[in-house]
């Protein structure tokens, strides 16, 4: 592996780990909302 | 006040996703490459606000286990297991990226050295943490363990900080940096902080309704029990 490889894959690593947690808990907040709003109507 | 709330965080994500793509511009075109390391020292500039962030996160978990052992109050067990979550995950992080390094600068992507040991040691703990919370059924039991496990998984915190300065280390202690370098790590600390402190606050948003609800289910499915109970069965 090169230098830039291992740079890519660091970056890549840290991207995929904290904005796919991020995605999956802001698609469960809406998912919540949703059902709140739901059950008040 | 609650649309300012739910309009404030798509507003704080787009800043801190805007954040990220600044740091890495900075990364790629405005910080130079380093003369020993080579292009491999740019992983640092994402491998050390991951570290530090590592550590708040955990001061996070052991604040609220200390705010719980104080109070009994439940938002402080709440607040720990979201921050033990995030914990977990930036360590996952911060060894992943480490490793990622050490291959590339050692030839090998682990070595038994005391700061990396002591890293793998953190994660383990803030992993066991997060298995033995659902493994405990009562609330106030589990809170109770999770607050004085939260208190001892935070001693290897500066362990993990001084070990390079305490013992001989192969990992580096520090790097010298360039102005530019420097500014480039300054930018870098903002989106991965303003992420950790995201996502404790939407996790914990998140434990803390599930349990509202929760607790509205059991008043709600116990009142009518005790209203027909006979007076024997109430008291």
């Amino acid at each position: 592996m090169t230098g830039m490889q291992h740079v890519f894959l660091a970056y890549t690593i840290a991207f995929v780990a904290l904005w796919g947690y991020a995605l999956a808990l802001l698609l469960e907040s809406r998912h919540a909302r949703k059902q709140r709003s739901s059950t008040e109507v | 006040m609650r649309k300012h709330k739910r309009s404030f965080t798509p507003i704080f994500w787009i800043i801190t996703f805007i954040l990220y793509g600044v740091g890495l511009w900075m990364t790629a075109f405005y910080a130079p490459v380093e003369s020993t390391m080579g292009i491999v020292q740019k992983i640092f500039y994402v491998h050390l606000p991951v570290a530090i962030s590592t550590f708040l996160a955990a001061l996070v978990v052991f604040i609220a286990s200390l705010g719980y052992l104080l109070q009994r109050k439940m938002w402080w067990d709440d607040l720990a297991a979201a921050a033990g979550k995030v914990t977990a995950l930036y360590c996952s992080v911060v060894l992943l990226t480490g490793m990622t390094w050490a291959h590339s600068a050692w030839g090998t992507w682990w070595t038994w050295s005391p700061r990396l040991t002591f890293s793998l040691v953190l994660w383990l703990l803030y992993v066991v943490y997060l298995i033995i919370r659902p493994a405990i059924d009562s609330p106030q039991r589990r809170a109770l363990v999770s607050a004085v496990y939260g208190l001892a998984a935070f001693l290897d915190v500066p362990l993990v900080y001084m070990s390079t300065k305490l013992m001989p280390d192969i990992h580096p202690e520090s790097i010298a940096l360039e102005p530019a370098m420097q500014r480039t790590l300054l930018v870098w600390f903002a989106p991965v902080l303003m992420t950790m402190g995201g996502l404790i606050t939407v996790r914990y948003r998140l434990t803390r309704a599930s349990r509202v609800k929760d607790e509205e289910r059991t008043q709600h499915d116990i009142a009518p029990a005790i209203a027909g109970a006979p007076l024997g069965g109430a008291l």
